[in-house]
């Protein structure tokens, strides 16, 4: 059995070390602070392409900020009526409608973003893109982020 | 050295005459149960598959296969392994560019 060990040992090594040289290859590709290492991985793109889909990321990073903030302002403010009333208002009622149109224009600038990104991709890669990115959209409660 | 100490113990063991009555079938009763107890040890399933395996090891074809298998199976696990690091790059994106999910992040 000490034979059959040894080829054990000697195959466990390789199979340990090659599993190593891939993880360590695939990401050395990888910059794991840039917001972008997903699309520049997946899809392949050269520096071109990429330079462009950063110089849209960082154009729609402004807007999504002032999102943010809409988003806030409009929550904070249908939370504090509903902290202070005990049934449907006409306030409410207008600050939900409030969140709903600030929704509406968040998934509009959202998918304008998308839309703009996958013009730099291959039409393949850009319907994979849109695929993943209408999941942002459609459905909400799927959001890889909030898992 | 070991020889040394083979003839010695030896030589000690012709001297020790014990005041013992062996029975006559003693030596061969002996053997008997050796041959019986290696029989039995042979034929467990364990020492079979061991035996085969040991046989089987010193052909180098089984080398070979053993270490491609391990090989395929080290490439299987690094790429499902980096597979796992892009769905992480991937849910990454999604957040940077999803206000809700931020605002989410924000308040929590």
């Amino acid at each position: 059995m000490k034979h059959f060990a040894k080829i054990l040992l000697l195959a466990l090594s390789l199979g340990a070390i090659t599993a190593a040289l891939v993880i360590f290859v695939k990401s050395k590709q990888i910059d794991d602070k840039d917001d972008l290492a997903w699309i520049k991985i997946q899809f392949n793109l050269d520096q071109e392409h990429l330079n462009r889909v950063r110089k849209l990321h960082d154009d729609y990073m402004s807007k999504c900020t002032e999102m943010c903030v809409k988003i806030e302002n409009s929550n904070s403010k249908l939370r504090s009526l509903v902290a202070n009333n005990s049934q449907v208002t006409p306030e409410i009622e207008s600050a939900i409608k409030e969140c709903a149109t600030v929704q509406t224009e968040c998934h509009a600038s959202m998918l304008e973003y998308f839309y703009s990104v996958s013009k730099e991709m291959k039409p393949e890669d850009a319907k994979v893109y849109m695929n993943e990115m209408m999941k942002c959209i459609v459905q909400p409660a799927s959001r890889p982020g909030l898992r | 050295m070991k020889n040394d100490l083979d003839k010695k113990l030896h030589g000690i063991l012709d001297k020790w005459n014990p005041d013992i009555a062996i029975p006559g079938r003693f030596r061969s009763d002996v053997w008997t149960m050796i041959a019986a107890r290696q029989e039995a040890r042979e034929s467990t399933l364990w020492f079979q598959l061991s035996n085969l395996i040991e046989q089987f090891s010193f052909k180098p074809a089984f080398a070979y296969a053993t270490c491609t298998i391990a090989i395929v199976f080290g490439l299987f696990i690094g790429f499902q392994q980096t597979a796992r690091i892009q769905e992480q790059f991937k849910s990454h994106y999604v957040q940077s560019v999803d206000p809700y999910v931020q605002t989410v992040r924000g308040n929590s």
